[in-house]
């Protein structure tokens, strides 16, 4: 075999002895395909073409959905996302090729849904024997529950396929998708990032724009009016993210199988003023979860009565219950015949040479080619690979031979291969293809690109993503999401419903994102303290450790027996990283991450970007090394503050995030000042510049008092200083109006939230005298705090009951065993 | 050619309030050629807000029903008439069980039967319940003979014990320590059937019991009952009571089939809310006339 090598210094370690090559002839020369793109590269340096990889990553960090938090407390909270493994490089293809695997494509996808309906309907494919039953009946994607329930018309309306490019240059087919179609928003992610990092590159390629095909997709799902919703699950963090940023950009509600519910044969989604009716679903949660009622008995969220609702017609699920049967390795090799049958045409599309290990035949050549090929379920195209331990390779036989109708063995691939950028050079990679199409009036219509996953296999493996490229030979329109339709507009405010749960997790974020803020100042305190003198020397500062404990509640903390500098080191640590503690820096972080990553879709990119920083500071480091970047997180949560500013539109879920916010504020200076009252040491003059500095006070303070130091003075500007945007009487003249503006959820909570903020303020009012005396004990102070601390969390409650409950529990009838 | 009347009533309550739920009834029974369902209804209260009744994948009648007012207690009642027939068992001669996968395998009309030769939720497939079987009917016995023996060793060798097992017990248990009730004993024979390339499949129904001798009938101590049915490419489905070592006579009343009983469960449903549930059941079967002909003259030709 040739060994291509090519002088440009960028392609100095590039050498491919096998398989077909993206970009070089045979003979060494560019293909013309590429010739545009390698002379743009060639005038790059290397170092300009890392910078421009490492400003991919950096935006694939910032886009929405790039950052990973788990809630459970688990190790591993913050995963390293592999967003930065964009390659710079698109994967181009000439608009003569794609249009012969569009044509391909399409046919399959057309041939799909008859398939698709007649497996649902008569079975006249298996009554001819031109798919053995096995291959349908043993599928756990075949749902009996869901037969004769597909729409008669059309039921496949996305379409997807895994591709590769073989030795002589043709594309040939995987595997088939009709479920599973992850990677579509990542497609589309890539292509967005990269068309902004090379912009004249992108401009001038003549690319194929993607857009289009998002148009058709939201056609289809958006029907009559605009009450489609993307249904995804949270249990799938990495999807989950995926599903919110393609929610976001087709602008439809993303939700969760238990904001969704089945009324009188229609679907509702659960917002805070009410149920609304869906007339469509995107669905992106595997079939078996979406109903307990008919499908999985096990899931415990799903929306019962779903399927159902798709038999009588009233709801349309795009892809349909019941499509992922199609999804099936073992119709490979029965397509040609199914495509005389029903079209008679052949199939246009090279397949992988696919045996099913059902029949006996096929079986016979697996068990004697057996090393040559690769074994997959019949399901589950996902666990490709071979390179099996003879062990393993022993124990997957045995299954084989077991339950030979579940199993498929394919050849090997010999990919082709493209260049990635690795470590300052390009280097040979393995490419995947993968690309989808959208059902269009009686056809299909194809994504003109998709995602290329290539694989170096170098001394360390490594995978990366690539744009596909379709290249023009002429300049296309520009195409968005924005229509473009002559017809009048109804000029409308109404931005699509809130979901019950929206509501919640955005009160959440303006709480947790208050904590931050408190406990951050808190700590700066202490580090500016620290700095001067070592903490077992600080005497003064004990008080301040103590009421942090108070106030955060991680017991017993400073107020246990904490005698050397090692232990009270220890124990701010602690308070900063342990994260499965209630209270301590990084459990918030993570129940604010938790809260954003359910919001995402609703929150702008800015918002998404700044959020994504807040992870970084739940890496477990050195005291001192927190200690130089703690200013670093306050100013993101400053950003925040300016960004739920200047940049939401104020409607219900900015109300619910500022509601969040001024409950937690109240609250947390009731906590706070009761903390520091509670100590022995409260009355020193540290103590009294502690409090003011954590309830960022303290130069308003000095500007009023100079450096007199006063109870009541302390007081009055933390509870009734109107003009302070910290003060109790500030925030809860605040949560009145918000309230107010809320839409009527229906029940009696919401007038006792509203009647709480009231009862709150007539305390203070009643108490100014106590309060602003000096008469009272610390003691007494601290106990009319603490009754007014109930009072507030009973807000919180009552504002719980009246929008949040979205989430009720669903069990199933229990059974009986039969008896004679 | 009896005609019984069959009232099956299912009585939940629960201790919380149920906001709303959705349910799938399996209650109404069977038009087959043993039998034919001459009248049906089922009460359910509350009232439900949507009420579709459908032919499932196997054939079985279902009722899906949704409550959506608050409600604590759900009952429901079906009362059905049917008349059954006894079919005497075929004389044609029955398949040796171990031809049958083959026969099945290469006819593509015989293609629906080859779903019941797979393993499915309840019945697993294993070298256990071949060899079991192997034991007891040595490669040459016919199908039909293979029923007998199998009935006859569970009717020596197993015990029915209703303390033993629970829904979930597996089946592989059932066959380790050889007890269990009429549900368990189907649940074993599919698997054994299966496990030899013979197709079979699970059916849910009622057998008309008799009061002990000089006693009335107490009102609902009848229950459901459950048995097999394996095919025979010959001699199409035949059923078995592996319980009572006996194929099915005109005092089985057929209600669905499945694969097993997660195909059949004759009532289902997820509920919103509602806390701890208490179940009653109470079935009777009654023979309300023995007719010297058929109900249905013009069906009269099975």
């Amino acid at each position: 075999m040739k060994v291509y090598q090519h002088e440009n210094v960028l392609f100095q370690g590039y050498r491919v002895s096998h398989g077909y090559d993206e970009v070089f002839a045979p003979d060494g020369s560019i293909r013309p395909t590429y010739e545009f793109l390698a002379n743009y590269f060639f005038n790059l340096s290397i170092r300009e073409i890392t910078n421009r990889t490492n400003e991919l990553a950096r935006r694939l960090q910032e886009t929405s959905f790039s950052y990973s938090v788990s809630y459970s407390g688990n190790d591993k909270n913050v995963e390293p996302q592999n967003t930065a493994n964009l390659d710079c490089l698109p994967y181009l293809v000439s608009s003569q090729e794609w249009q012969k695997l569009e044509a391909g494509l399409i046919q399959r996808a057309e041939l799909f849904q008859l398939i698709l309906h007649d497996i649902y309907t008569e079975q006249r494919l298996l009554r001819k024997g031109l798919i053995p039953a096995e291959v349908i009946f043993a599928h756990p994607g075949f749902l009996r529950p869901a037969y004769r329930s597909l729409p008669a018309q059309k039921s496949l309306y996305l379409y997807g396929a895994d591709l590769y490019r073989n030795e002589a240059g043709e594309f040939v087919l995987l595997s088939d998708i009709t479920q599973d179609f992850r990677g579509m928003g990542t497609s589309l992610r890539n292509r967005i990032v990269l068309s902004q990092v090379f912009p004249s590159l992108y401009r001038e390629s003549h690319v194929h724009r993607v857009a289009v095909f998002f148009r058709t997709l939201r056609q289809i799902l958006r029907g009559e009016g605009d009450a489609a919703v993307v249904l995804s699950s949270q249990d799938n963090p990495d999807s989950f993210r995926e599903d919110a940023y393609l929610a976001q950009y087709l602008g439809f509600p993303l939700v969760q199988a238990d904001d969704l519910v089945v009324y009188a044969s229609k679907v509702y989604l659960k917002a805070v003023d009410g149920a609304k009716e869906i007339q469509s679903i995107f669905r992106r949660l595997f079939d078996a979860y979406c109903d307990s009622l008919e499908l999985s008995h096990y899931s415990q969220n799903s929306v019962p009565g779903l399927l159902a609702v798709q038999r009588m017609g009233q709801v349309q699920i795009v892809p349909a219950l019941g499509v992922s049967v199609l999804e099936n390795l073992a119709l490979i090799p029965y397509l040609p015949a199914i495509a005389k049958y029903f079209l008679g045409e052949e199939l246009r599309l090279n397949t992988i040479p696919t045996y099913w290990c059902g029949d006996e035949k096929h079986l016979k050549y697996v068990l004697k080619n057996w090393d040559k090929l690769i074994i997959l379920p019949i399901h589950d195209s996902l666990l490709r690979g071979h390179n099996l331990t003879r062990e393993k390779s022993l124990q997957l036989k045995k299954m084989v031979l077991r339950e030979p109708h579940a199993y498929v063995a394919q050849e090997i691939p010999q990919l082709s291969l493209a260049p990635v950028w690795q470590k300052g050079v390009f280097s040979p990679a393995k490419i995947f293809l993968r690309t989808f199409l959208v059902a269009e009036g009686n056809s299909y219509q194809v994504y003109p690109g998709g995602t290329a996953r290539a694989l170096v296999q170098e001394e360390v493996a490594a995978e990366y993503r690539k744009d596909i490229w379709v290249i023009a030979s002429e300049r296309e329109m520009e195409v968005s999401l924005l229509d473009r339709s002559r017809e009048k507009l109804v000029i409308s405010r109404f931005a699509g419903y809130i979901p019950s749960r929206v509501a919640d997790n955005m009160f959440w974020l303006g709480r947790y994102l208050e904590r931050i803020d408190m406990l951050t100042r808190y700590l700066l305190y202490i580090f500016d303290k620290i700095r001067e003198n070592p903490l077992a020397e600080n005497g003064l500062l004990r008080g301040v450790l103590r009421s942090l404990t108070r106030l955060t509640g991680t017991w017993p903390g400073f107020c246990g027996e904490l005698n050397n500098e090692t232990q009270l080191r220890l124990e701010l640590k602690r308070v900063i990283y342990q994260k499965e503690v209630a209270g301590t820096l990084a459990f918030n972080i993570n129940a604010f991450m938790y809260a954003g990553r359910n919001v995402a879709d609703r929150l702008s990119q800015e918002m998404n970007s700044v959020m994504g920083h807040f992870p970084s500071f739940l890496q477990e480091k050195e005291l001192e090394e927190f200690m130089a970047e703690a200013d670093q997180l306050l100013n993101y949560v400053s950003s925040m503050y300016g960004l739920i500013h200047e940049n939401m539109l104020r409607n219900h879920a900015w109300r619910f995030l500022e509601i969040g916010r001024s409950l937690e504020r109240v609250q947390l200076v009731i906590r706070l000042v009761s903390a520091f009252l509670d100590d022995e040491d409260f009355g020193s003059l540290e103590m009294f510049e502690a409090l003011l500095k954590i309830a960022d006070c303290y130069l308003s303070y000095r500007r009023r008092y100079h450096f007199r130091v006063d109870r009541a003075a302390v007081l009055d500007i933390l509870v009734y200083d109107e003009g302070n945007p910290r003060s109790l009487v500030f925030q809860l003249d605040k949560l009145t109006p918000l309230l107010e503006a809320l839409p009527p959820s229906g029940s009696h909570s919401e007038d006792l939230a509203k009647k709480n903020v009231l009862k709150t303020r007539a305390l203070l009012e009643i108490e100014e005298e106590t309060l602003m005396g000096s008469e009272a004990s610390n003691k007494d102070i601290v106990s009319l705090f603490h009754k007014m601390l109930t009072l507030t969390q009973q807000m919180g409650d009552h504002i719980r009951d009246s929008y949040f409950r979205y989430v009720e529990l669903q069990r199933q009838l229990e059974d009986l065993l039969i008896l004679e | 050619m009896p005609v019984f009347r069959i009232r099956h009533l299912t009585k939940y309550q629960y201790s919380g309030v149920v906001r709303h739920g959705h349910s799938e009834a399996r209650l109404i029974p069977l038009d087959m050629q043993a039998q034919k369902v001459l009248s049906w209804n089922i009460h359910i209260t509350p009232e439900p807000r949507i009420t579709h009744r459908r032919e499932d994948f196997f054939g079985n009648q279902v009722l899906y029903f949704s409550l959506e007012d608050p409600h604590q207690e759900l009952a429901v009642e079906a009362n059905s008439v049917v008349e059954t027939w006894f079919l005497p068992l075929p004389t044609k001669p029955s398949t040796r069980y171990i031809e049958i996968r083959s026969r099945i395998m290469a006819e593509p009309a015989f293609f629906s039967e080859r779903q019941y030769l797979l393993s499915s939720v309840h019945c697993p497939l294993g070298r256990e319940f071949r060899q079991f079987f192997l034991a007891i009917c040595p490669p040459n016995t016919t199908l039909l003979d293979a029923l007998g023996r199998l009935g006859e060793i569970i009717k020596k060798d197993f015990t029915y014990d209703r303390h033993f097992t629970t829904i979930h017990t597996p089946v592989m248990e059932i066959l380790k320590h050889r007890r269990g009730v009429c549900q368990d004993f189907a649940h074993l024979c599919i698997s054994l059937f299966r496990s030899v390339g013979v197709p079979a499949r699970y059916v849910s129904g009622y057998l008309e019991t008799q009061p002990p001798p000089g006693k009335e009938k107490l009102r609902g101590a009848d229950a459901s009952h459950a048995w097999f049915a394996v095919f025979d490419p010959n001699l199409g489905w035949l059923e078995f009571d592996p319980t009572n070592n006996k194929f099915p006579d005109d005092s089985y009343i057929r209600l669905a089939w499945g694969r097993d009983y997660a195909d059949v469960s004759p009532l289902k449903g997820v509920l919103y809310e509602g806390g701890s549930q208490t179940l009653q059941v109470a079935v009777d079967v009654d023979r309300i006339a023995e007719q010297k002909f058929s109900l249905i003259s013009a069906e009269t030709s099975h």
